[in-house]
């Protein structure tokens, strides 16, 4: 398993365009795949499991992936959170 | 893959077409046919049947109604019989944005039931989470 923190950097924190992009991320990979906020986890395959996330902007995330590709989707999400989130 | 069409009263499957295209950023998964009750009962018909035939690739159409037992709902269920359809009636936003993704992986019928339980599994009362955050 691979896992770690990346910092939500955004303006509007989870919202519904960032959770659908970050599901259909996360879903390009066979690997389980979890993340946590505010002592909460969630299925990171689920737009709606990341929305009750309530993730704020600046909050840590704590990333998880698990399975054959969790090293590639370890580092893609990262890229992902680090650098499209701010995007969308 | 899956075709899928909203199909409800008035402007409504217009509106939930395009705030899932918003959120999904994608605006070619998901159709809208409006039933429009100034319209004759057969020429709705007739609407509902070419949008549903229109986004059928051969792989099945997924239709996504307002309310069981409303017009758009009975002019549906009176075309199962002439075209490759399921339909989920009760349409909400997580369930169209879901089905967006499902539609890549997932067969008629499988979209269907996951997303017939996806619907009624994300209907929160949000007053739950704040008592739970004040225990």
């Amino acid at each position: 398993m691979r896992s770690g923190t990346v910092p939500l950097i955004n303006r509007w924190g989870m919202h519904a365009r960032l959770a659908f992009h970050l599901a259909s991320e996360a879903g390009r990979f066979t690997c389980a795949v979890r993340l946590g906020s505010h002592g909460r986890s969630a299925d990171g395959k689920d737009i709606m499991a990341l929305l009750m996330l309530e993730a704020m902007p600046g909050d840590e995330l704590r990333l998880e992936t698990d399975g054959d590709d969790e090293g590639p989707a370890y580092e893609a999400l990262t890229n992902f959170l680090l650098n499209d989130a701010k995007l969308l | 893959m899956v075709g899928i069409v909203i199909c409800a009263h008035g402007n409504l499957a217009h509106e939930f077409m395009n705030a899932a295209n918003f959120i999904t950023g994608q605006t070619d998964a998901l159709n809208a046919v409006a039933v429009d009750h100034n319209v004759e009962p057969g020429e709705a018909r007739n609407l509902v049947k070419e949008a549903i035939r229109a986004a059928d690739d051969g792989n099945g159409v997924l239709v996504f109604t307002d309310m069981y037992g409303g017009t758009p709902s009975n002019i549906c269920i009176s075309l199962q019989g002439d075209l490759r359809m399921e339909i989920v009636a009760g349409v909400n936003l997580p369930q169209l944005v879901k089905a967006v993704s499902l539609r890549k992986t997932h067969d008629m019928e499988t979209m269907a039931k996951k997303l017939r339980d996806y619907g009624k599994e994300n209907i929160y009362l949000a007053s739950d989470f704040l008592r739970a955050k004040d225990a």
